[in-house]
This record gives structure tokens, C-alpha cells and sequence, in this order.
């Protein structure tokens, strides 16, 4: 996939026919361009083992997303290259958005659509955005490709205390610096100040157990 | 030692996000480490165990501190070692001169 500027990603799969139809697509990049080796990965298992996986995205080494439905999944590539190829013009963060009665804010704990804890919280009533990566506005709003713009009141994050009962809560710099981590590409100091203004009073939780951090959450 | 160049720093309440402008590396200074740079960016390095002592009457501990928050600093690529004149070396192409006359 061409990225601009020379770049070009590479997207592979255990399984060519995944690859098919993926717009913008060649088979190699051209001579003379700077090529990022496995960018995006999709993994489909051994459909004869017994104990199969579900087909996975990756980005990089992250597992993103996993769905029984290989269209479904491919789909979510195609939205996910989309949004990586203009990441580079495009302040984007592999964050997801949540909200919690109403309150809109981000899930920074894991990457992944199926992970254990977000599928607890998710039973206790929070709602997931379903999408894999956010944008984020000169107005210092995040947004998902196809949701509204929305300034964060929390960020859910992993920073568990060893006492699986006390949540933690982060502020000020230190969940600045989290959040800017999940950044793609470089930032530029213009976009640093949006962001801690954007931060400004929000507060990171995190709990090992979802129920204390369900239980906080609704408390602030 | 002094404070290294083309550095963003974003301040938050008391606390300190810096951006190396030229490779996009992030660090995170918590307050004292934070209070520390400040004072280095004011005043510079030589000046910082005297006004550490001010900030900090009480800690026993300054000189310590002051160790590991340069040591931290320079991790981050923060601060640079500025060397001693005497530490400069001669320019290669340049030999001394023999005094004329």
C-alpha cells in the first residue's frame, strides 16, 4: 500500500485469497521505495486443526481484531488501511472509545476487540465504539471513522494497583504522556498543547478487577 | 552540563511532557524531576544544587537527588555533557604555530 511521500506498508496474510480486492493494493512496492515490512498482518489458522483460531488482524505485533467472519474481518482491514496510509497527515491514536452511561471516554487498557476484560466491561453495560483507531481534531476532540466527535471525560487505562480492590487514578502529565504514546507517526508540539488542554480535569482508571473499575467510573 | 536543544516542553500542573523535536521521542518528568528541568532551563545546571537546597530545605538528601535526576535527565537525552576547555581538542588541521620574529 502507498503511504506518500516514498513510503509504502506491507500487508500480508497466512491466506492470500484475504488479501484480495483490498484497494490500492500491488504485489510489491516499486523499486527505489522505502518499504514497512509487516504493518498489517492478517492470520488466518490451519483450517484442519482442531483447535483453530479465529482470523486475526494485526498491527505491527498487536493483535487488533478477531472475527469469525473472514468478510468481516477483511472489511475491518480495509477501514484499518485506510486509516493507517493517512495517519501520516492525520493525527490518529490507536485508542478505542467507550462510554459509560452517556460519559464518552477512552479505553487505552488493551488493543484487542475480544480481550477478556473489555468483554466483562462491556457485559456490565459499557459500550464499545467498535472502532480500532481515533482521530483527533485541532478543536482537541477525539473521533472514530464513523462516530461523532467527542472530548474524553475518562480514559480507562492498565495501570493496576497489586491490591486488585483500590483503583487507580492518573492526571496531569503522567496520563498526557499515556495517551500521546498511542500516537501514529510523529507529533508536533502544536498538537501536544491540544492534547493536555484536551486532558485538562480527565482522570485514567484503572482496576484489575472490571467491577471496581465499573464501580469508580460511575463514582467521578 | 546544560540543557539540550530542540526540546518542546509541554507543562502540566507541576508535572512535564517534553517532545525531541527532531526524532519525536516522549518523555514523561514526574514533579520533582519536572521542577528540577525547570530550574536547569532558567537558571542552568551549575546553578541547580543551590537552588535545589532552596526549593528542597528540608531533604537531607539533596546532593543524592540532584545525582539522580541528572542521571535521569541525561538517560532522556535532557541534558548534554559540555565539555571543560581544556577538553576541547585542537582542530586537526590546524597545527600551533611557531611565534614569528
Amino acid at each position: 500500500m502507498e503511504a506518500g511521500g516514498g513510503e509504502w506498508l506491507e500487508v500480508r496474510s497466512t491466506a492470500a485469497e484475504l488479501l484480495h480486492g483490498l484497494g490500492g493494493a500491488r504485489r510489491s512496492a516499486p523499486r527505489g521505495a522505502v518499504l514497512r515490512r509487516g504493518v498489517l498482518s492478517i492470520v488466518d489458522d490451519d483450517p484442519s486443526k482442531q483447535h483453530r483460531k479465529l482470523p486475526s488482524l494485526y498491527f505491527k505485533n498487536i493483535m487488533l481484531f478477531s472475527d469469525r467472519d473472514t468478510q468481516t474481518l477483511r472489511e475491518k482491514t480495509s477501514d484499518t488501511i485506510s486509516i493507517v496510509v493517512n495517519s501520516s497527515t492525520e493525527p490518529t491514536y490507536l485508542l478505542h472509545s467507550c462510554s459509560v452511561d452517556g460519559r464518552h471516554g477512552l479505553y487505552a487498557r488493551d488493543f484487542h476487540n475480544r480481550s477478556s476484560y473489555r468483554c466483562k466491561l462491556a457485559r456490565m453495560g459499557v459500550a464499545f465504539n467498535g472502532a480500532l483507531f481515533l482521530r483527533f481534531s485541532e478543536r482537541g476532540e477525539f473521533q472514530a471513522p464513523r462516530g461523532a466527535a467527542f472530548s474524553p471525560e475518562f480514559v480507562i487505562t492498565g495501570l493496576d494497583n497489586d491490591d486488585k480492590l483500590t483503583p487507580t487514578k492518573i492526571s496531569g502529565g503522567l496520563l498526557t504522556y499515556l495517551v500521546v504514546t498511542r500516537r501514529l507517526h510523529r507529533l508536533e508540539p502544536p498538537e501536544l498543547r491540544t492534547l493536555a488542554e484536551a486532558l485538562e480535569g480527565v482522570i485514567g482508571i484503572s482496576a484489575a478487577d472490571p467491577k471496581v473499575l465499573l464501580q469508580t467510573l460511575k463514582s467521578i | 552540563m546544560e540543557a539540550s536543544a530542540e526540546k518542546y516542553t509541554q507543562w502540566i500542573g507541576d508535572e512535564a511532557v517534553v517532545l525531541d523535536v527532531r526524532t519525536g521521542d516522549l518523555h514523561y518528568l514526574n514533579s520533582v524531576t519536572a521542577a528540577a528541568y525547570a530550574l536547569i532551563l532558567e537558571s542552568g545546571y551549575d546553578s541547580i544544587e543551590k537552588e535545589l537546597e532552596v526549593a528542597f530545605p528540608d531533604h537531607p538528601e539533596t546532593a543524592a537527588r540532584i545525582d539522580m535526576i541528572t542521571h535521569e535527565l541525561l538517560s532522556a537525552g535532557l541534558l548534554t555533557k559540555r565539555p571543560r576547555p581544556d577538553e576541547y581538542p585542537w582542530p586537526r588541521d590546524i597545527e600551533p604555530q611557531a611565534a614569528s620574529g
